[in-house]
């Protein structure tokens, strides 16, 4: 938790999705000392926020957590929340590398702060809760959600008042107003880029016009409301808080469209959207759950299955792309499309619809010095070895590097740590016994 | 190479009904000498269709053409009339997933369409080769050329100058010259235009049954049909429901549908204009311009405008419905605007009684290139003033009921 003192690490890990946790434990294993430098105010990415994971239908924090919480308390790694990377500079001749961070102010002491809650009982602000997409609100002054880690408060400075009602409250004096933010240096013996992934925003195709509806839903949205520690703690729609029986998924909404710029299969939209569909239709069981498509791509382990199984619980497949969404009475939608089974105009109504948004590359990993593809993913040097990037002792992995799903993301960071191991005994950094636990 | 194939009880892949289907594999190489580049691009996803203000369950486009131009149908092509009921907004262009262009495909299609209902053979060399389009509007224009000039004129008297007889050339062409060959120009465009005409309806027909399909509407159904075309042609409302002519689109006065009316509109004048002198001065032999001139002056000013608009929109290539401008689209507003031009400069000719070889040539040229429109009028693009009526008045046969 702490700011390292030394800035020299072995490895840094940009990124604390489940790509760069592997890719940290991995290293940490082999006693490598290893630094996770996250943005966020905790770790765990975009899957601690999912609810289940398809084809399994396991849960998806029962997975995440526990690797959140080993590499917290792995002896040979160092995390660094709210901590932003600037600039990769590649060492070239076995030399290390560069990377230039700026430590973002959280106004919390994490040395001091014990995850009390105290401060978020006393803060008078509620805002909308970013975890939640803004579905539900919380504090200005709070813990980012139920299992963060590090558990303890971030104070949000767009949405406080500075009343002091925090600071009076707090047992161990940890907030502190004043603080700024931090620029440091790190020299690191190999960089593992795991950025993750943005979604497309539901905006992007104006004909589907989801900025005047708010039941028109991005996945991420949905996932918060299908799990079980969810903003409504059920399954109901924005608008009215009605029960919705009516449901429509949209595929390739926002991917495999030339038209906003998103040319590529976003590989994940099918089977999530799939498992949506399954405990949408167990959260609310009296609903018509349709899906419309261009094709099924149900590629991996077990997912055909999963396909089909979908398809015999009753849910409905309707293949043909989704040309407009417009508005109507009682603040349902109304979606146009051509089924391509008959050859039908369709003019559907639905209550609910969630718009299967492709992952695009985030916007801030433009500029920090690593070579990107022209759709703006982390290049891949070498077809054989996927992890490495253009850069010398740069690695990639997860959705940093192209989309993939969770367990392609967690095989490529195993890999992406093989090739950094690799990189390190090559230049000549050996690795130090852990001394404490 | 055509492949006839017939299916027996099959589960039918679509487009394919229970008759011999003729699959020309070539067809879509074919295509793209017409304009459709994008078919091979297209993975079906019926945005296209969808996504169309003007495609409704039942007569939906464009995909299914589409689809039809990636399966070598061209009898399907050659009797569909959904070609004629797209506007091309371009909004399928647009959205289209795969930048397929379909509405460029549409638009090739009517090219198609006109090519096959063409009795001569003519309209499918001129679209498909660029350098035929050139080299026969050039020697059409040789040859009606050589018919104006190569007249002798006997001696004769213009406003109280005697002028001795001579050749055409190089002075005055006589009205009479220009009257006759306009005459004959006439009478053939005549045979163009109906073969044209009873083609496209033999082929429009055909796929609900031929001419007897007829029969299966009630007598109400042909007026009433015949009143919703009227109605359209004169307002195009439909056109009003497509993507670019809606709020945030360009100013009314640059939009399609206002600017499409203004060359429609003054085309109509002008061909009034003309029937009134035709009538006055060529019957009655009256020298009475007075209704006749002011028709002509108007139709020819809001006719430019609109011909100056769509020129201007096509070199500014903003819409997807304007980036692709083919020879035919070059052709006819080429056409248009030198007629329209001339025209004005033969009146400010006529009125100050200017005599040269200037005059002269200026006379040559409006004349040779108005009898080419009109010889071509069934082959050319200015052919949609045909064949889009008969396909919305077949689309409203087809469905009373529908307002669209």
């Amino acid at each position: 938790m702490i700011a390292p003192s030394q800035q020299k690490v072995d490895a840094l890990v940009v990124g604390g999705g489940i790509a760069g946790l592997q890719t940290a434990l991995d290293l940490a294993d082999q006693d490598y000392k290893v630094l996770v430098v996250e943005k966020e105010a905790s770790i765990g990415g975009r899957m601690i926020a999912l609810s289940k994971v398809f084809p399994t239908l396991d849960c998806a924090s029962c997975i995440t957590t526990p690797k959140m919480s080993s590499a917290s308390r792995h002896p040979n790694i160092t995390i660094m929340t709210d901590t932003e990377v600037l600039k990769v500079t590649q060492g070239t001749e076995g030399k290390p590398s560069r990377v230039k961070v700026r430590k973002n102010p959280r106004f919390v002491d994490l040395d001091l702060c014990i995850g009390c809650s105290l401060c978020e009982y006393a803060c008078p602000v509620e805002r909308p809760d970013p975890f939640e997409w803004g579905l539900g609100a919380t504090k200005a002054i709070s813990v980012p959600f139920t299992n963060a880690i590090p558990p303890k408060a971030i104070l949000d400075p767009e949405w406080c008042t500075a009343c002091g009602a925090c600071a009076m409250v707090c047992p161990t004096d940890a907030i502190d107003y004043g603080e700024r933010a931090q620029e440091l240096d790190i020299e690191a013996g190999t960089v593992v880029m795991a950025t993750g992934f943005d979604l497309n925003p539901v905006t992007v195709k104006k004909e589907y016009r989801a900025s005047e509806s708010a039941n028109i839903l991005n996945p991420l949205e949905l996932e918060r409301l299908l799990a079980p520690h969810g903003p409504y703690g059920r399954v109901l729609r924005p608008s009215d808080g009605k029960i919705p029986d009516n449901i429509a998924f949209v595929l390739c909404a926002g991917s495999r469209d030339k038209s906003i710029g998103v040319p590529y299969c976003s590989r994940v939209c099918c089977m999530y959207s799939i498992k949506q569909a399954m405990l949408l239709s167990g959260a609310v069981p009296m609903a018509e759950i349709t899906l419309y498509y261009m094709d099924i791509r149900a590629f991996g382990k077990g997912y055909e299955q999963f396909y089909q199984n979908a398809k015999a619980m009753g849910i409905t497949f309707t293949k043909g792309k989704v040309a407009r969404i417009d508005p109507v009475d009682n603040d349902n939608l109304k979606l146009r499309v051509e089924s391509l089974e008959d050859g039908r105009l369709l003019e559907n109504e639905h209550d609910l619809v969630i718009l299967a948004q492709g992952i695009v590359p985030r916007a801030d990993a433009d500029g920090l010095g690593v070579v990107l593809d022209h759709d703006g993913f982390v290049k891949c040097a070498d077809p054989v070895a996927p992890t490495k990037t253009e850069g010398e002792g740069i690695f990639t992995a997860g959705c940093a590097a192209g989309p993939k799903d969770i367990v392609d993301s967690i095989v490529e960071a195993s890999a992406a740590a093989s090739e950094a191991a690799q990189h390190l005994i090559r230049t000549g950094v050996v690795p130090v016994q852990a001394t404490e636990a | 190479m055509v492949i006839t194939r017939v299916t027996n009880g099959y589960r039918k892949p679509e487009g394919i009904d229970e008759m011999a289907t003729a699959l020309q594999p070539e067809l879509k190489q074919d295509l793209v000498r017409y304009g459709a580049r994008g078919v091979d691009l297209c993975f079906n996803c019926g945005n296209c269709t969808a996504v169309c203000p003007l495609s409704l369950d039942g007569t939906s486009f464009p995909r299914k053409l589409v689809r039809y131009a990636q399966l070598g149908l061209g009898e399907k092509l050659a009797t569909a009339p959904e070609p004629w009921l797209c506007y091309y907004c371009g909004e399928c262009s647009a959205t289209c997933p795969r930048e397929a262009t379909p509405g460029e495909t549409m638009a090739a299609l009517r090219r198609y369409a006109i090519a096959q209902y063409d009795p001569s053979g003519i309209a499918s060399l001129l679209y498909r080769f660029p350098w035929f389009l050139v080299a026969f509007t050039l020697l059409l224009g040789v040859v009606l050329g050589f018919f104006h000039l190569s007249i002798q004129v006997a001696k004769h008297t213009v406003d109280g100058v005697t002028f001795p007889a001579h050749w055409a050339a190089f002075n005055w062409i006589p009205y009479e010259t220009i009257h006759m060959l306009g005459v004959f120009v006439g009478a053939l465009m005549g045979i163009l235009v109906l073969s044209g005409f009873a083609n496209a309806a033999r082929l429009m027909l055909k796929p609900h049954g031929g001419i007897r399909s007829l029969g299966k509407h009630k007598a109400g159904d042909f007026g009433q049909a015949f009143r919703r075309l009227g109605r359209e042609l004169v307002t195009m409302r439909r056109q009003a429901e497509c993507s670019d002519e809606g709020e945030g689109a360009e100013p009314w006065y640059l939009r399609a549908r206002f600017a499409h009316g203004t060359i429609m509109g003054g085309f109509m004048l002008l061909l009034a204009a003309t029937s009134l002198d035709f009538f006055f001065v060529f019957l009655l032999k009256m020298e009475f311009y007075g209704i006749a001139r002011p028709l002509g002056i108007i139709g020819g000013i809001i006719m430019l405008y609109g011909l100056l608009v769509y020129t201007w929109k096509r070199m500014r290539k903003a819409t997807p419905n304007t980036t692709v401008t083919t020879p035919a689209d070059v052709w006819i507003l080429f056409f248009l605007i030198v007629l329209d031009i001339t025209g004005f400069a033969l009146l400010l000719i006529t009125m100050n009684q200017w005599q040269g070889v200037a005059s002269d040539v200026i006379l040559l040229v409006h004349s040779v290139m108005a009898m080419e429109l009109v010889l071509l009028f069934s082959m050319t693009k200015i052919a949609h003033a045909l064949y889009r009526p008969m396909a919305l008045y077949f689309h409203f046969l087809k469905n009373p009921e529908t307002t669209a």
